[in-house]
C-alpha cells in the first residue's frame, strides 16, 4: 500500500484571500497538534526596529482579557501546554513579525475540551485586543517587555558566534535596514512609548502584508474563518513587498576586527553575488559548506586543523554567501586563504562529482524532513511566498539534480569577497575570586 | 533471532514500542511510523563522561582515565583506514553526527531513503574501533578548539561552576569534553580499552522510529552485532557529597548582564524513582517560580529577574539538583525570594488548581512531543540509559502524581543544606576598529 505522506499544498494551494492577506492550509492526519502561524511584513527603520522587537514579547505576553504573564500563561497551560509566542524574522532590508500558535489537537483533550476553539479566541485577542487602554500599552506589562528588550539588547554579545555574525551584517549592510540588529539599538530602544508602541502595532495591522499558514490533523475551516474575519474586520491599505535588496559591490573588501576577551576568536567572510539561480545556489552551497564532508569542513577542519566548526549561509534576498568560523586569531589569514582556495576549487570544476549528488541526496532529505514538522512545514511555505517561487522543497531538490558541473564553476566566479570581520580574543581581566 | 520480543502500548496516545532483546545482550526498542517521511536511528552506549574510573576483575586498583576521554573516542570512531564514515552516509542521503553526555554516548543517523544500508552503517562503524598514534594526536586540536568554544560560552560556564560547587568530588563537575590538560593525556591504547569495555551490546541499545519496520531491523541486528561477552568490571561508586551549606561562586566573562544559576542539590536516585522524584521536582519548581505562578509574576514586576528566568531538573546516575537560572542584576535576591516560597509553599500547602493544571500541561507537553521520529527515538533511548525504564513511563507516572507529593518533594528536593548560586558577572567588551 502506498501512502500519501505529502502535507505540502500544491502551487496553487495558498489562497489569496485579498486586502493583503493571504491563507495557506495544509493537513497531514500524522500530527497531533495544530499550529498557526502569522506572518505580518514590514520595512524597517532605526527607530522601529526595537518597536517590532519590542511588540513580539509584548503582545505574546499578556492581552486585554489576561493582562499579566502569569495570567496568560496559566491560560495557555490550563489547555494543555498550548504555546504562544513570536519572533522577528529578518527578510532582506524587511522583517516579518511571526506570531506562532501551537496547541494540542481536540481528539486528545482528557474531558472533551473544545482547544482549538479557546485557543482562537486567546490567540485572536492577544493580536486584536491587547493589554492597552486609551492609544497605549499598559504597564506593567509594557515596562517588564522594555526591560527584557534592553536585556535582550545587551546580552547580544553572550553568543559570541551570534555576535560576530551581526558585526559582519554591519559592515557588510552598512546604510541600509539589514544592518540593523535584530533588537534594533539600545538608543532607540530607550525612547520607545507605550504610546508609541501601540501606534506602532496599529498601523503594522493597517498596513502590513499578513500571511497566515494552518497546520492541522484535518481540515478545520473554522480557523480560517475565524481568523480571516478578524484580519478583514481592520480597514486595511497594505503595502507591497518584494523584499530581494542586493548588497551593493566593492572594489575591495571592508575589513573589521573588533576585540573582546574570549578563548576562541571568531572570522566572517561575507562574498557577494549578482545573480545565481536557486537551484544552482543550492548544489554549490552544499558542496562548499553544507554536506557532512564539504569542501569547508575536509579542508580547513580535517586536513587542515584550522577551525573546529566552520559554517556557510546565504541570504537569497541580499545575494550574499557568509562562511564563519571559530579560529586562532593567528592563523586569520591562513583560514582566509584556505576558505578562497576551496571557492577557487569550485570555479575550476576540480571537486568529486560525489559531493555534488550528496548534496542533492541531503538537500531530499530536507524536503522530507519539513514534511514532518508543522513548524518547519509552515515555516517552508511562507518562505515559499516570500521567493516568489511556487516551487516546493521537492520540487527544488528535482531542479538540483539537474545542475552541471559548469554552472557551479560559473556561479562560484561571480563570488566577490565583501566583508571581512574578525572577533578577536584579547586578554581579559583577571577573573574574580570564587567567593564559595 | 532474539529470545524476547514484547510490545509496548502507550494507554493515553495508542503508541505502540516493540522491544527487542537480541541475543547478544543488545536491547531494541522501535516505534514504527509508517505515515511519517523520514527515519531516525541512535545506538546509545551507557559511557559517558562520569565513568571514568573503573576496576577490571583481578585488578587490585581502579584505573582512572582522563577527563573527556568518552567524547575523544565518540570523535575517534567516524575514523576509518578505507573511506570516510560520514562521506559514506551522505551517499546513502543519510545525515549523521554523535554525541556525548554525562551518562552516554550516541551515535545517530537520519534519512528519507535506504534506510536499512544507514543502519548497516551505523551498526558496522560503531563496533569496529580504528586508531592511530597519528590520528589520535591530530584529534587534539579539534577537540581543543571545540572547548575553547565552550569556555566562551557563559550558559556552559554558569553551569559547570554550579556543578563545580555541588559536586566537587564527582566527576559530573568537569565538562563533557574534558580539559585541555586532560584531553593531552589520551592515548590510542586507552580508547581500545574504553571501546572494550564499555562497547559491548548489554551496555547498548539502538532505537529507530520513522517508516521503519522492526522486523527488518532485528534481521540487520543479527547479521551484524557482534555476540561477545563483556570484559567484567565494576565502575567505581562515587561518594555520597557532603553537605555544601550555601554556596555562591563567581567569575567574570564578556555577557551582557549578569547570569546565575541555582542548584539544589539532593540525593541521587535510579530507575523509575528516578524519574517520579524528576517529574515531580519539575512539577513542583514550576508551581513555586514558573511562568505562570504568583512569585514569577512579582518577581518580573519588581525587575528581579526577566524571561530568561527557567526551572529544570538535571538527573543521572549520582547526581540529582533542582534548577533555577536567567539574568539578574541581583541573584542573591533571586536566591532568598525562592527559598521564602519554598517555606511558605512547606507552610501552607501547595495550590492544587495550579498543580493539577501543570499536570494537564506537562501530559499535553508529553504527548505532543511523542509525535516526531526523532523525539520518539530519543524519549526510548532516554528510557534505556536511565536503568532500561519502560519508553512509555513518563505519563503513567505522571498521572499518578498529585499535589499531595509536593510537601514531601520540598522537603526532599529543595533542601537549604546544599545550595549553589553560581554568577558570571560582566566584564567590559573591548574596542573596535575597521579599516577599508
Amino acid at each position: 500500500m502506498t501512502m500519501n505522506k505529502t502535507a505540502y499544498p500544491v502551487p496553487d494551494c495558498p489562497e489569496y484571500t485579498g486586502n493583503g492577506i493571504r491563507y495557506t492550509g495544509l493537513c497531514s492526519p500524522k500530527f497531533r497538534s495544530c499550529l498557526l502561524t502569522l506572518h505580518f511584513y514590514v520595512h524597517r527603520t532605526p527607530e522601529t526596529a526595537p518597536v517590532h522587537a519590542l511588540l513580539t514579547d509584548l503582545l505574546t505576553a499578556s492581552s486585554e482579557a489576561y493582562p499579566d504573564h502569569a495570567a496568560l500563561s496559566l491560560r495557555l497551560e490550563s489547555l494543555y501546554a498550548a504555546d504562544l509566542s513570536a519572533k522577528l524574522t529578518l527578510c532582506g532590508d524587511d522583517a516579518a513579525l511571526v506570531f506562532t500558535a501551537s496547541w494540542l489537537d481536540d481528539r486528545y483533550a482528557l474531558d472533551g475540551e473544545q482547544i482549538t476553539a479557546q485557543m482562537l479566541e486567546l490567540v485572536l485577542g492577544c493580536l486584536l485586543h491587547p493589554n492597552a487602554a486609551d492609544g497605549a500599552f499598559l504597564d506593567p506589562a509594557f515596562r517588564i517587555c522594555k526591560q527584557n528588550l534592553l536585556d535582550d539588547i545587551d546580552c547580544a554579545c553572550n553568543d559570541k558566534r551570534e555576535y560576530a555574525l551581526q558585526q559582519a551584517a554591519e559592515a557588510a549592510y552598512s546604510g541600509t535596514p539589514a544592518a540593523i540588529s535584530v533588537h534594533g539599538s539600545r538608543e532607540y530602544a530607550e525612547r520607545i512609548t507605550p504610546e508609541q508602541a501601540y501606534q506602532v502595532w496599529q498601523e503594522i495591522l493597517r498596513t502590513s502584508f499578513a500571511d497566515i499558514v494552518c497546520v492541522m490533523p484535518e481540515p478545520k475551516p473554522e480557523i480560517r474563518d475565524a481568523v480571516l474575519n478578524a484580519l478583514n474586520s481592520i480597514r486595511r491599505e497594505p503595502e507591497v513587498f518584494s523584499f530581494a535588496a542586493p548588497v551593493q559591490p566593492r572594489t575591495e573588501p571592508v575589513c573589521k576586527t573588533a576585540f573582546m576577551p574570549l578563548e576562541q576568536s571568531k572570522l566572517v567572510l561575507v562574498y557577494r553575488y549578482d545573480d545565481i539561480p536557486r537551484e544552482v545556489l543550492a548544489v554549490l552551497c552544499g558542496v562548499l559548506g553544507g554536506i557532512s564532508e564539504s569542501l569547508l569542513f575536509l579542508n580547513l577542519r580535517e586536513k587542515q586543523g584550522l577551525c573546529y566548526y566552520c559554517a556557510l549561509q546565504s541570504s537569497g534576498f541580499k545575494h550574499t554567501l557568509t562562511i564563519d568560523c571559530g579560529i586562532d586569531a593567528e592563523q586569520a589569514e591562513a583560514v582566509q586563504a584556505a576558505a578562497a582556495e576551496q571557492i577557487r576549487t569550485l570555479q575550476t570544476g576540480s571537486f568529486p562529482a560525489e559531493m555534488m549528488q550528496q548534496a542533492v541526496l541531503q538537500y531530499k532529505y530536507h524536503a522530507a524532513a519539513i514534511q514532518d514538522a508543522p513548524d518547519s512545514l509552515a515555516a517552508s511555505a511562507a518562505a515559499m511566498h516570500r521567493r516568489n517561487d511556487p516551487r516546493t522543497p521537492a520540487m527544488l531538490a528535482e531542479a538540483m539534480r539537474q545542475v552541471t558541473r559548469g554552472q557551479i564553476a560559473e556561479a562560484t566566479k561571480q563570488l566577490k569577497l565583501h566583508t571581512v570581520c574578525l572577533l578577536r580574543a584579547e586578554d581579559g581581566e583577571e577573573a574574580v575570586p570564587d567567593a564559595g | 533471532m532474539p529470545a524476547e520480543i514484547t510490545r509496548l502500548t502507550d494507554p493515553c496516545t495508542g503508541d505502540v514500542c516493540i522491544r527487542m532483546l537480541h541475543d547478544s545482550g543488545l536491547e531494541i526498542r522501535v516505534m514504527e511510523m509508517p505515515e511519517f517521511s523520514t527515519s531516525y536511528a541512535q545506538f546509545g552506549i551507557r559511557f559517558g563522561s562520569v565513568h571514568r574510573a573503573f576496576r577490571c576483575t583481578g585488578d587490585a586498583d581502579f584505573t582512572e582515565m582522563p577527563a573527556g576521554i568518552a567524547h575523544y573516542l565518540e570523535h575517534k570512531l567516524f575514523e576509518n583506514p578505507e573511506s570516510s564514515i560520514s562521506a559514506a552516509f551522505s551517499s546513502l542521503g543519510a545525515r549523521d553526527n554523535a554525541y556525548t553526555d554525562f551518562d552516554r554516548t550516541v551515535y545517530y543517523f537520519q534519512t528519507q531513503q535506504h534506510f536499512y544500508e544507514a543502519l548497516a552503517l551505523l551498526l558496522e562503524f560503531v563496533q569496529q574501533p580504528y586508531f592511530t598514534k597519528e590520528s589520535v594526536e591530530k584529534e587534539r586540536s579539534i577537540i581543543a578548539q571545540e572547548l575553547r568554544e565552550c569556555l566562551d560560552d557563559p550558559a556552559d560556564q554558569v553551569f559547570f561552576q554550579l556543578l563545580g560547587g555541588l559536586y566537587p568530588e564527582h566527576p559530573v563537575h568537569t565538562d563533557v569534553l574534558g580539559t585541555e590538560e586532560s584531553i593531552m593525556q589520551i592515548t590510542p591504547e586507552m580508547l581500545y580499552t574504553c571501546h572494550d569495555l564499555f562497547y559491548h551490546p548489554q551496555n547498548m541499545v539502538l532505537c529507530c522510529a520513522g517508516n521503519v519496520q522492526a522486523e527488518k531491523i532485528l534481521r540487520l541486528a543479527d547479521r551484524l552485532i557482534q555476540k561477545r561477552a563483556p570484559v567484567p568490571a565494576e565502575l567505581f561508586r562515587y561518594p555520597a557529597q557532603p553537605p555544601t551549606g550555601r554556596l555562591i561562586r563567581k567569575k567574570r566573562m564578556p555577557v551582557g548582564k549578569t547570569q546565575f544559576s541555582v542548584g539544589f542539590r539532593s540525593r541521587p536516585e535510579s530507575g523509575i524513582t528516578r524519574l517520579r522524584e524528576s517529574l515531580l521536582a519539575s512539577l513542583t519548581a514550576e508551581l513555586l517560580t514558573g511562568s505562570s505562578s504568583p512569585l514569577y509574576q512579582k518577581m518580573l514586576a519588581d525587575g528581579l529577574i526577566n524571561d530568561t528566568f527557567s526551572t529544570d531538573c538535571f538527573a543521572g546516575s549520582g547526581w540529582f539538583t533542582v534548577l533555577a537560572e536567567g539574568e539578574s542584576d541581583d541573584p542573591e535576591a533571586v536566591l532568598d525570594a525562592l527559598c521564602g516560597e519554598i517555606e511558605r509553599v512547606k507552610h501552607e500547602g501547595a495550590d492544587r488548581a495550579l498543580f493539577d493544571t501543570l499536570k494537564r500541561a506537562a501530559y499535553g507537553d508529553t504527548v505532543i512531543g511523542m509525535n516526531h521520529p526523532e523525539a520518539v527515538c530519543t524519549a526510548m533511548l532516554d528510557s534505556f540509559i536511565w536503568d532500561g525504564i519502560p519508553p512509555f513511563a513518563r505519563t503513567e507516572v505522571l498521572s499518578q502524581l498529585t499535589a499531595d507529593d509536593v510537601r514531601g518533594c520540598l522537603e526532599t528536593r529543595f533542601c537549604t543544606d546544599s545550595i549553589c548560586l553560581s554568577v558570571i558577572e560582566p566584564e567590559s567588551l573591548g574596542k573596535e576598529e575597521s579599516e577599508l
